[in-house]
Order: C-alpha cells, then structure tokens, then sequence
C-alpha cells in the first residue's frame, strides 16, 4: 500500500502541501509535520476541514482504510484536501513567583497592606476613638506599653489615680492598638471603654436618657497621659519606649511619658512694677533695690494655644497662627508679693523651654468659660471659639526654647543652613556652567572678592560655630530626638472638633500615612509624602495634606482641637 | 363672508343632536345667507336649485322626460365633482345641495320602490342619483348607519343590472376615485365598519361570498389609494376586511411604492394582537419583496418571522439574479448567525464556497482588524487605561502603594482586571496581560485562572486558525483550570464562527464525556458559546446526557444547568421539542434540593431560550413547568413567557407581568423579579412600548418591596442595551448609590450594559466616582471594574445591542447572551461574584462590531462618502421623506450608534443592501452622471 494523498495542512497563518502517505498511518503523517512546523508531535491535532473525511480530531490509532479519501476528493472538486493542524511548540510555563492573594491572608496580614481600621463609636466614644488613633502614630509610646506590665499593688495611689485601675487601662489600650494592625475592619473598643470609665469616672457620667455623655478628647488625652506616666516610672521604662536614653538627656523626666510627651518649662517671673516705674526714677540709685527675676522649672505635657480675640473684649492679640497662640500663652501676668516692695505686685511670667521631647501636643484652647452676669442663674456658659487658627505642617520651636537650648539648636541649623546655600550655589554654577566659561569665572572672581571684604565677621563666628560642633558633641536638649535636631517639628496628627456647642459635636482625627501600623523610627518621613487619614469612627478615608490645612476653623466645618507634632529630622 | 362660512359648517357637523333646535335658526341663516351671497354663488345655487328640481320632477310632467332628469342630475355631477377635489372647506355645492338631501333621498325611495322593471334611462338615473346621495351622505347622514356606502352599493347594483341588459352607462367606471380622495377615504372607512358589521351578524369571513359587493369595491379602492401615494391607507382597509393578499395580486405595485408599502406593513405588523395577522402581514411584505426581486430584503423579512429553515433561504438565494445581492443575503445570514449552508448545485453558475464564507463569518476578525488599524485603536489597553486611578481624588494614593514593596495581589481584583482585559481588548488579538507572557495567568486564583485562561479566546475572538495555536499550550497544563479554560477560550473563539474543520467541536467533545467537573462546566459552556444559534443536531446529542444525568450533589446540578443553558443557546429560538422535553424532564424529576440551588436558574434560562420569540408556541410549555412543584415553576414559568413575547410589544403581556407585581413580597419573590426584567423584554426594540415603559418602572421604585426594585435597574438596562440615553444613564446613576447593595450592584452592571461598546464619558465618569465611592465594598468595586470593561468594550468598536438590519432583527444569540448575564444578576454573589463568573463570556455572543464598512463586488474595501445621523421613523409617510436628521458626512469606515442610520452620500454608487450596517457591497451607479466642472 504506498498510496498518497495530497494533503493542504492548514496551521497558524500557513499553509503546507504535504503527501499523506497512508502506510505511514497517521504518526507518519505527524513527523513529516514536525518537521515542518516544529510542533512536537504528540501535541498535533489535525482536524479536516474537507467535508466527508473523520469527524473530529485525527486519532492515531485511527484507521485509515474507513476513511474515504476517494470520496472526499471527489466532494473537493479536484482541490486539494483540507486539513486544519492545531499545535504550537511553545509550552505553558510555570509561574515565576508564587502569588500571595490578599483574600488568602491572615486578618493581621491583610491590615497592614489595607487602610488602618477605625473604631466602632459604642455611644459617644469619638473622644476617645479620635485620641487613641492619633497616639496610635506615636511609636514610642506603643513601644513602651508592648512589655507593660501592670505593677503589683505596691505602690500607693500616685497622681493617676490608683494602678487597680490604671493596669487594666492601659493593658486595654494596648489590646486596642494591637488589635487594630491586626484586622482589616474596625473594631468595637469595648475593654478600653469599659476600663476607661473605670479610671475616670466622670467619662461614665449619662445622660437624662441614660445615654452615655459627650466628652472632652482632650481630658482624655490628659487622663490617659497621667495613667501612663504613673505606670511608667524609671529609667528602665523609659528605655522600653526610648531605645538609648542618657540622664543628661532625660534632665528631669522620670517616666516615659514625661520622655516623650514632657517639655520642661523655665518660667522667669519679672515684676512689672519695678520695671517700669522704678527705672527712670532709680536710675543708678540701687541696685541692690532691683527685685530679681525668679526662675522656676516646670513639667508640662502639652503647649497651649492661647486664641484670645473672639469674644474676648480684653484681647491684645488677635491670634492668627498657631505660633502666636502657644507664644501668648507662655507669656502671663501674675500678681505675687514682691519682697523688694514689700506688696503684692504684678509679674510677668515668661516660660521657656528647657527640654524638647520627640513627640510635642498642642491644644488650641477653643473651649471657655464665658461669664455670664446678667443671666438669670449667673452662672455663665461654656463656650466655643470658632475663630481661624492656621496652622502649617511644620512648627518652629526655636523662639519659645530657653537660650541654652537656642544655642545648641543654632548650631545645626546654621549648618543645615549653610548645606542649603551650599546646594543653591552648586545649582546655581550648575546651571550658568552651560553658559559659558567666563560667566563663570567671573563668578568666582566676584565670590572670592565678596568673601575677602564683606562677610568676614559674619563668617567667623560661622566658622568658630561649626568648630565648636566638630570638637565637641553640645549637650542635648532632650531625650530620643534625632541627630542634628535643628528644633522643627512637622505635624502627624490633628483631632479635630465639629459643632458650634463645647458640650456637644464631634470629633474626628486625622493621622499622616506614614506613621501606621509597624511604626518605623519617628521623623522617617518622606518629603513628599501628603498622604493622611482620615478617621471617623469606623470610618476611615484618604486625604491629602492640603485638606488637613483647611482644618483651621473659622466656619463649621472641623477645626482642630488637638495637633500633635513629632520632632523632625 | 367666512365667519358664517364657519357657522354653516358648525351647524352641518353637528346636525344630529341640534337638529331641532338648529331648524329655525338654519331658515334664518340661509335668509342671510342669500343676503350676503356674492353673485356667482347666487348663481350656482339658483343652478343647483333648478337642476333639483328637475330631477325631482314633483309635478310629474311628462315633458320631463328621464333624459333630461339624467341631464340635471349630471350638472349636479359635474359641480360636485369639481368642487370635492379640494376639501379645505366646505364645497358650496354640498352645501348648496344641503336642504335638498332629504327630499332626494325620499325620491330615491320612490324610486327604489319600482325595482328591476323599469325602464333603462330611469334604471341609470336611480344609479345616478345612488352615486350623488352617496357623496351627500358622506356629509348629511348619520355616521353610524353608512349611508353613504349603501348608496354606493344600491348604485352599484343599478350598474350591474344595466350591464346585464346591455345599456353600458358612461358613468360605471369612474365612480368612486373621481369623487375626490375624501369620499373614497371616508367610504373605505365605512367599508370596514360594514365588514365588521356582517362578520358579528354571522358570516364566514374566510367566504368571498357574503361580502362580494364590498370586496368589489375594496378592489376598486385599493389601487386608487396605491396609484394615489396613499399607500397606508389601501393597507388599512385590507387589513380590515382580512384580505391582505389581494395586495399581490396588485398591478400597480411597482418599484416606486413597493418599499413604502412593505415598511408599512413590517412596522405595523408589531401592533397587530392576533399571530395569525402578524404572520399575515410579514408574508405578505416577503412576498412583495419576492416579486419586486428584492430578495435582501425579502430575507430580512424571513428572519424577521423566524423562518430560517433550509428550504425558505434556498429558495431566496436561488430565485436571486444578483450575484452581489447573494453575497449581501450571506453577509446578513451571517451577522444573523444563522447556520445555512449553501450546497454546490443549489444556484446555478455560483461559488457556494464563497457564500458559505461570508455566511460563517469566517472574515470577521480580518475585517475587524483592519478597521481597528484603519481607525488607529491597535494598540493594546490595560485595565488601568480603563480604570484611571490617577484622575481619582484619591487615586494617587492608592498607585503609590499599590506600586510599592509589599504588593499583595487580590484575587478578585486581579479577576476583575481579567475581564477588563478580556472586554477591552476583544477580537483584537493582542492585549498587554494574557499573550505576553503567563504571569498574568498566575495571579489569579483557582477559578479565577480559568476565567484569565478563558479570556484568550476573547482577545483572539473569531480569529479561530491563528487563536488555536495560542491557546493549545495551556490545553495541556497540569492546572485543570487552566485547562478547562483554554477549552472554554476554544469555544469563546469560534463564537459565531463556522470553519470546516469544527475545532470547537472537535476539541470539546472529549471533555464533555470526560469525568473532570470543571472540565465539563468549560466545556459545556464552551459549546454553547461557540454554537449558539446554530441548531446543531451533533452538539446537541453531546449535550441532552449531561442534562439527563442524575446525581443531587451540587456539582452535578452546576454540570445539567450549564449544559441545559447550553442547549438554550444553541437551540435558541428554535422551539426544538426533543431539547425542550429533556430540559422540563429534568426539571420535572429535580429534587428539591436541586431547585434550590442558584444555577438551576440556567436550567430555566436555557428551557425559556428555546422560545426566544416564538410567542403562543411556548404555551405548552409554560403549562408543563407550572406542574413543577417548587417556587422555581412561577420563576421558570414567567421566564418562559416573557422569553417567547420577547420583542413583540404585546400590552396585554405587560399588563401580565404588572399584575405579577402588585403581590408584596420580600422573599421567595424572584418570579417578580423574572416579571420585572419581562416587562423590558417584551417591550424593547419598540419605541412607543419602552418610552411607556419608563414611567412603569418609576411606579414600581416608589410601591414594590425590594426584590422588583432590584429587577428595575436589569430591566432598563435591557431596554438600553448599548444605547446610552441620557434619562436612562440618569436614573441608574441614582439607584447605584442606594442603600441596598443589591440593587445598586445591579445598577453598575446596568449601567455598563447600556453603555457597552460606547466610550461614553458621562458614564466613565460615573464609574470612576462609583469607584471611589465603593472602595470599601469587594463586590461592588468588581461590579463597577466589568461595568467600565463593558463600556469600553473593544475600545468602542463593538455593541451588544441583539437589534440590527434597522433594528427589525433580533439576534437570538446575542439576546440568549445579555440574558444570561442579566439573570446572573438576580443572585450576584452566588453566580458572578462567586464561582461561575465564567459565564460572563456569554456575552461574546452578542457582540458585533457596530461598524458600516463598504465593500466592493469581491469583499474589498471601498470607501464612500456617508451621511450618519439620529434615525427618523418614516413608515406611512408619503413620498421619500428624510431619513436621518443632524446628520455628519464621514468617509467608511464609519461607526454607528446605536440610534443612528446612515445613508450614501453620493450618487456614485448604489448600495445593494437597503439598510447601511455591517459590511455593505457597493456597485457604480449606472445612471450617474459626473456635475459639471468636475
């Protein structure tokens, strides 16, 4: 039998004559293809496109005597018979890495690659939500609380109150935090209600309806800090949260909170009266009859911003940004008994800062209380400043730092200063290099004069500045702040307050992106990162710093009651 | 003189009821009248007086004789005649005549009385005066008695008996038209009442007999309205008197009126309540068709009634002399999907090969291609050219991260990606996830793979040659999945698609009869892709023992379901008993726990499929389904109904499916839902019933519990297909923001059907925002991503809409497809958001690329100069009315939307199909005459 068929083997684009030799069987016919197209042949699969020939695919154990080729070719009209061939030599490989779905994750997994997850309000909890995701972003404290635990009941009451609450308090918020890098959907706070209202009895107070009462974010914030300074007493604790601290650095904290959130405050108290009166007319009398400054030191947790202005008649300043606000209110008078006089005086009270922590709060005293004489109780009403306060995303704390602190804060931001020129120049010959030659010779011989007559003075005192850095390491000016800390914070997180009423509306905050979840080492921040979130409760959304800015008041919308800064890099 | 004028006729047109009241007032004002009569008018009254008189001849003197009676009385003729040529007013002799009507008509009764055996003079002037009372009538007597046609008739046997007697009158043969088209208008208007009238009495309206007299006339009327460009009107009358097929026997139908008179028949066809009359009327356009030798368009008629059996077609193709009109006729077949196959010998002297190239789009992917190329849309998009995050608010946010280190892969979101891909970049054969490499394939999960296998044959859609050698390798992975998908991608490839070698079927058979679960799910769906519409007696063998097999586990229910559905697809339209008994077998023995599973409802589907169309033929059916013992008999039941009123605007089904709604229920209510989305059904490709329609759908938002809200949105979708109306996109944007997921996921995916193919930008838009505004919610945001594939489906070259040829066709498959999706969308989260999103690729076989592109006598390219435009509707108007309006000229390749028509923009060249879509032939015209100065 050597009888042959002609075949048109139809693949892919071409096609092939081929001679179907039926004695080869079907595997003989596949060879030939093989050759031809490269397709492996156990991979072919030929099909007719020719009516009357097999149906189907071509099997190799066909038998071709049952075909009727004579019959098909007939059918064909003297064409050439069809045959469709489907193979390819390419082959499916594997897949390179092994893909992880998001939907096959443990919960925890998946929080951290989604948006950070909210907190159930359980009836007017938004105080407490708010503050706990703002100090979510503070990774010094989340670190100190992570080997926390509650101290036996050796100690007495302290300021926080008892530890038989205090324990179980902050074992709750640190149950919280953890919880909430751990699943991807909000969670009910419920413990750290429960213990929260056990620690501070007056967050349980109700309503006329038995519903839970709104209350203050920032008494809250303060309770919460007071608990955890009084937990976190020693060095020991301190270096839980901070990972290398010296005494020299700490300068006074004695627990973890006062590391991080505490500035020690200089207070100079001048008397007024002897100032001012007594000058001109004692010029050079006494001395001795001057009444000297009296320095004190204090620990506070948090700056104030003074917003006087608004309904107050009495206002000098009309505060406008949030600088002047902390400003006002680090300057005071008090009345005190002069000794040199003899009488109660007025003196001038003038806080300085002593100590910078990483992380610095700032609350915009926005509530007060309003006297009201002529109402019908006499009692007067608590009352809400509605007035803009801009704010930017960085603060300077250089003007309100004490002068030993100011110096040592000069020292890197004269050399940042003189880096930031440096670059400019560089920039500037850069781009003029293109020019022409000449320009830039000029230039230099311009630059060179300039050094040699004008900046001579400025320049050495640079100069020696710089030396002094090198030689030696300047003190600190507080503990767990970064290398060369010129004194500049940027601001991570914002609580904000919505609503015209002080006992009553709604709080939100807003926390920068980058300071979620596994917190990395503070002030690691990116530039160009705008990125925030937004969280109302359950409710957690995306913005951008811009909308963070609009947060300065001045309409209904939420304006910020609470700004927490960390120190910058 | 006019405001009296206007007096007269207020007083004619209300004789009846103010008759007495009027008599006096009437002396009065015809004393006035004579007063102010100008003279001419005084004149032909005095005339008219006189000649009444005459006729009368009270006196009875001899000297008058019949003569001279018959003389008068055809002054009287002559005036009216004159005067009823124009109807604007009311004709001074009619008015004239007015006081004499009574009197004449008693004349008449006296003469009546005489019968036969008078004389001949006096037999014409009793004919003669029958004619004149008769116009007179049409005016003075009552409306209901039709007066006016009993005279007509009286006269006209008057006229029949002088014949007999061998006296010809003059008048016999212009007796009806030469009174004016008002008189012949209102005298067929009659006609019908008095048909109707002797039908109610008893006769046999199928007998010529009973109604010989007036079917004379009819026969008179018929071409005088055709001759006359009254086209609608000679068909209304036929219409009334149930003899429509005189129409061919016409001779004065004629290539001038043939095509006014055939689109009024198809388009009232619609209205008609009776099948029978419906069938009536289409065959007789086809026939009008056939005789005029427009075999195109008499093919479009048979489609249009279903009648694509082997005999019907051959006979067209063979009867046709116009080789190029055969091509045209293939090329519809085959955008009808219809699987005719053209024998050797069956025309004389002609390349069946060629034809049956053109009938099994075996071109399409060639001429796709290379109006992608021309058009400059060949560059591969990816999903996130759709998505376009950037522009979010929040959407820089979201790429960095996305973008960053720890890049975790969501299984449903790549799965979404999938199909975007899969939409976007159909039938163009390349895309940037699926062909390059296989990494694509990896990042999706378990069905999910197969799927992104699957949507290769989407890419590579209708290039079946070059396709198959991309999709073998993953035929032999180890995955089942991806193997299962490369044999759906197989299936999906060849939709519509005829290739002599079969590769679907030859490739899928194996696994159908294999024992790998998945493989058989692929495979079945495959084969209903690939062969829907197509009746194919071999698949079907295949496929009838996996719906037979028995077995209550789930996985078995999935298997008899997809393969029923399947068979739906397959058989669609085709009424095919043994299909349609082994499905209702199947349901009939079904456990329970069978019924209760989600995709029994594909079961259903592909049962109801069957009857896609075919109205009072799935009647028997419904009665068997009902007999099911379970909820899923009302569901099954109202499926079928409305899959078999599909299309034909029937009220009184609609006013059904309203009825199905007004019970209040909130569970165990997915027969309302079925009810709800039939309204749409029935109602669309109708412009009048959907318009309607909308305001149904607001009723039934403000009063329905939630399960017929949530049908709502599919419902509009279906009516919109492709067709994104502003009213409509408008309504669906707001109930895609509504508080229960159902129905506002529903919304999204009726949104991407209404706009599918589009590139709308008010809808992307929507999109990108429902987007942003779901982010939160898995399912929503996968509904959202296909809604944005569907928009940009094929990059805008392709539409899903079933209508074409004018919108007079419906595409079974492509309507078996959207349907498919659209009652996956009844249960979102157990069919396209769980496993079987699979099934999605049904929609392959409605899509078509919504192109108009001409073509020379050998298929190649020829491009003219078009007008596109809004389609105007222009049946029943005389004359060649405009057809688009607001229209731009364009040069082919052109695109065409889903409300718009084209028309040549040049007198070069004719076009052989009458309808500009898809791939028209072109030839020169004959007549065309160069302008001058060119």
């Amino acid at each position: 039998m050597t009888e042959t068929i002609p075949l048109n083997v139809k693949w892919n684009k071409d096609s092939f004559k081929v001679d179907f030799v039926l004695a080869g069987g079907v595997k003989g016919l596949k060879n030939e293809l093989e050759e031809k197209t490269g397709v492996p042949a156990d991979r072919m699969k030929l099909m007719a496109k020719s009516k009357g020939l097999w149906k189907g695919v071509l099997k190799d154990e066909m038998d071709l005597s049952t075909i009727d080729f004579a019959g098909a070719m007939t059918k064909a009209n003297g064409k050439d018979l069809q045959v469709l061939l489907m193979g390819s030599a390419a082959k499916l490989t594997g897949p390179k890495t092994k893909t992880v779905f998001l939907e096959d994750l443990p919960p925890e997994e998946v929080a951290k690659v989604q948006e950070p997850s909210g907190l159930v309000n359980l009836g007017n909890t938004c105080y407490m939500n708010s503050v706990v995701q703002s100090l979510r972003g503070v990774p010094q404290l989340r670190k100190g609380l992570r080997s926390y635990t509650p101290s036996t009941n050796q100690q007495p009451a302290t300021i926080g109150g008892n530890s038989a609450v205090n324990g179980p308090f902050l074992m709750a918020l640190r149950e919280t935090f953890n919880l909430l890098d751990r699943t991807a959907n909000a969670i009910p706070p419920a413990a750290l209600v429960r213990t929260t209202k056990m620690a501070f009895p007056q967050f349980a107070q109700t309503g006329p309806q038995g519903q839970p009462m709104q209350q203050d974010a920032e008494e809250f914030y303060s309770g919460l800090l007071n608990i955890a300074a009084a937990e976190t007493k020693g060095k020991e604790k301190i270096q839980q949260g901070l990972d290398v601290v010296t005494d020299e650095e700490l300068n006074g904290a004695d627990n973890l909170i006062d590391a991080v959130f505490g500035l020690k405050m200089e207070e100079t108290l001048t008397c007024d009266e002897f100032d001012t009166d007594s000058k001109m007319e004692v010029e050079g009398e006494a001395a001795s009859a001057v009444e000297p400054p009296v320095k004190t030191f204090d620990l506070q947790r948090k700056l104030v911003c003074n917003i006087q202005g608004g309904s107050d008649g009495a206002s000098q300043v009309n505060v406008g940004h949030v600088a002047e606000g902390i400003g006002l209110s680090l300057n005071d008078k008090v009345e005190k008994r002069s000794e040199v006089l003899g009488r109660d005086a007025v003196w001038t009270s003038k806080k300085r800062i002593a100590r910078l922590p990483p992380i610095i709060a700032v609350q915009f005293s926005r509530f007060y209380w309003k006297a009201t004489p002529d109402s019908q109780d006499h009692a007067g009403v608590k009352c809400k400043v509605m007035k803009p306060v801009a704010f930017s995303s960085t603060l300077d704390m250089h003007e309100f730092c004490t002068e030993s602190v100011q110096k040592v804060l000069k020292i890197s931001r004269d050399r940042a200063l003189a880096a930031e020129e440096e670059r400019i120049n560089k920039k500037l010959n850069g781009s003029k290099d293109g020019s022409g030659e000449d320009d830039a010779k000029m230039e230099e011989a311009k630059d060179a004069e300039a050094k040699t007559e004008g900046g001579d003075a400025e320049d050495e005192e640079l100069q020696k500045a710089l030396a002094m850095s090198m030689e030696e390491t300047p003190p600190p000016v507080g503990p767990g702040l970064p290398a060369n800390f010129q004194g500049i914070y940027e601001l991570f997180a914002v609580v904000t307050h919505k609503g015209r009423d002080a006992d009553g509306g709604h709080y939100m905050s807003w926390v920068k992106a980058d300071s979620q979840g596994d917190a990395k080492a503070i002030a690691d921040t990116d530039e160009q990162n705008e990125d925030w979130f937004v969280f109302d409760d359950d409710e957690v959304s995306p913005c951008k710093t811009e909308d963070v800015l609009k947060l300065k008041g001045g309409g209904d919308w939420h304006m910020s009651y609470l700004n927490f800064y960390r120190a910058k890099k | 003189m006019a405001p009296k004028d206007k007096q007269e006729v207020e007083v004619t047109a209300g004789a009846d009821k103010k008759k007495d009241d009027a008599k006096n007032k009437k002396k009065k004002t015809e004393e006035e009248l004579a007063d102010t009569m100008s003279d001419e008018d005084k004149e032909l009254k005095e005339r008219l007086d006189t000649c009444v008189n005459t006729v009368m001849n009270k006196d009875n003197e001899d000297k008058v004789t019949a003569q001279i009676r018959l003389n008068a009385l055809d002054v009287i003729v002559t005036e009216l005649r004159t005067a009823t040529a124009s109807m604007t007013s009311v004709p001074k002799p009619l008015k004239f005549l007015r006081p004499h009507f009574a009197s004449l008509t008693e004349l008449y009764t006296v003469v009546e009385k005489d019968g036969d055996g008078i004389d001949v003079k006096m037999l014409e002037l009793r004919a003669r005066l029958a004619d004149v009372l008769a116009v007179l009538a049409m005016t003075m007597g009552k409306p209901e008695e039709r007066e006016s046609l009993k005279f007509k008739l009286k006269g006209k046997k008057d006229y029949d008996s002088l014949e007999s007697k061998g006296a010809q009158s003059k008048f016999a043969e212009d007796n009806l038209g030469s009174w004016g088209h008002e008189f012949v208008r209102s005298l067929a208007g009659e006609i019908g009442q008095e048909y109707n009238q002797r039908v109610i009495d008893g006769a046999d309206p199928d007998q010529d007999e009973p109604f010989k007299d007036i079917l004379q006339m009819v026969d008179v009327i018929v071409p005088f309205h055709v001759t006359h460009n009254a086209e609608a009107e000679a068909v209304d009358l036929l219409i009334e008197v149930q003899r429509l097929k005189n129409l061919l026997r016409l001779e004065s139908i004629d290539e001038n009126n043939f095509q006014r008179i055939c689109l009024y028949l198809i388009k009232t066809a619609d209205f008609m309540s009776d099948p029978d009359d419906l069938t009536e009327m289409l065959e007789t356009a086809y026939e009008i068709f056939r005789k005029q030798g427009q075999q195109f368009d008499a093919l479009r008629v048979a489609l249009r009634m279903n009648r694509t059996d082997k005999e019907t077609i051959t006979e067209l193709l063979a009867e046709c002399k116009d080789p190029l009109m055969r091509k045209q006729m293939a090329i519809l077949l085959g955008r009808h999907r219809v699987n005719h196959e053209v024998e050797d010998d069956d025309i004389e002297g002609e390349d069946a090969e060629l034809l049956n190239e053109l009938i099994g789009n075996e071109k399409l992917s060639e001429q796709f291609l290379k109006l992608a190329q021309d058009l400059d849309v060949m560059d591969p998009k990816t999903p996130e050219d759709i998505y376009k995050s950037h522009l979010a608010e929040t959407g820089g946010f979201s790429r960095r991260r996305d973008t960053g280190s720890a890049n975790i892969d969501s299984a449903r979101a790549n799965l979404a990606s999938t199909f975007v891909n899969a939409l976007v970049n159909t039938g163009f054969g390349q895309d940037k996830l699926m062909t390059p490499d296989n990494e694509w394939l990896y990042k999706n999960k378990d069905h999910g793979m197969m799927s992104a296998a699957a949507s290769l044959g989407s890419i590579l859609l209708w290039n079946v040659e070059e396709g198959l050698t991309q999709i073998d390798k993953f035929l032999y992975s180890t995955e089942d999945y991806v193997k299962a998908g490369a044999a759906l991608a197989v299936g999906i490839l060849s939709s519509g698609i005829r290739n002599d070698a079969d590769p679907a079927f030859a490739l899928l058979s194996e696994h159908v009869e294999g024992d790998v679960h998945i493989m058989k799910c692929a495979a079945c769906t495959g084969l209903g892709i690939a062969y829907a519409g197509t009746a194919r007696e071999d698949v079907m063998e295949m496929l009838v023992p996996i719906v037979e097999q028995s077995g209550s586990s789930p996985t078995t229910m999935l298997e008899v379901s997809l393969a029923g559905l399947a068979l739906g697809m397959i058989f669609v339209g085709k009424c095919d008993d043994s299909v349609g008994g082994t499905i209702v077998q199947r349901l009939m023995e079904a456990s329970d726990e069978e019924l209760d599973h989600s995709h029994a409802r594909y079961l259903c589907l592909g049962l109801a499929l069957l009857f896609l169309g075919q109205m009072e033929k799935a009647e028997a059916m419904i009665e068997a389904i009902r007999t099911i013992e379970h909820k899923i008999s009302k569901y099954a039941a109202l499926l079928l109904e409305t899959c078999a009123y599909t299309g034909s605007g029937n009220v009184l089904k609609v006013q059904e499916m309203m009825h199905q709604c007004t019970e209040h229920l909130t569970e165990d209510a997915e027969h309302q839902m079925a009810a709800v989305i039939g309204i749409g059904l029935i109602t669309m490709g109708e412009d009048v019933g959907s318009e309607m329609v909308l305001r149904t759908f607001d009723h039934l938002l403000h009063y329905c519990e939630l399960p017929i809200k949530r049908a709502v949105p599919l419902s509009l979708a279906v009516l919109n297909i492709s067709n994104p109306d502003f009213a409509v996109i408008d309504q669906l944007s707001r109930l895609s923001h509504d508080p229960d997921a159902e129905i506002s996921q529903n919304a999204i995916m009726a949104l991407g059907i209404v706009s599918a193919g589009t590139n709308n930008s008010r809808v992307a838009g929507l999109l990108r925002q429902l987007s942003e505004f779901y982010s939160k919610e898995a399912g929503h945001v996968f509904c959202v991503r296909i809604a944005q594939g569907l928009l940009h489906m094929g990059k805008g070259l392709l539409t899903i809409n079933p209508f074409h040829s004018d919108k007079m066709l419906l595409n079974g498959p492509a309507l078996g497809g959207m349907l498919v999706l659209i009652n996956s969308c009844l249960d979102l989260k157990n069919t396209l958001l769980d496993k079987s999103h699979y099934l999605l690729f049904y929609l392959t076989c409605a899509m078509n690329p919504r192109m108009l592109i001409t073509v020379d006598e050998d298929i190649n390219w020829r491009p003219v100069t078009v007008r596109v435009g809004q389609a105007v509707e222009t049946v029943g108007q005389a004359g060649k009315p405009k057809r688009i309006t607001g229209f731009q000229t364009h040069t082919t390749p052109v695109l065409i939307q889903a409300a718009e028509r084209a028309e040549l923009g040049t007198e070069e060249v004719l076009s052989i199909s009458s309808t500009l879509e898809g791939i028209v032939i072109i030839k020169d015209n004959p007549d065309y005459e160069q302008e001058e100065g060119k």
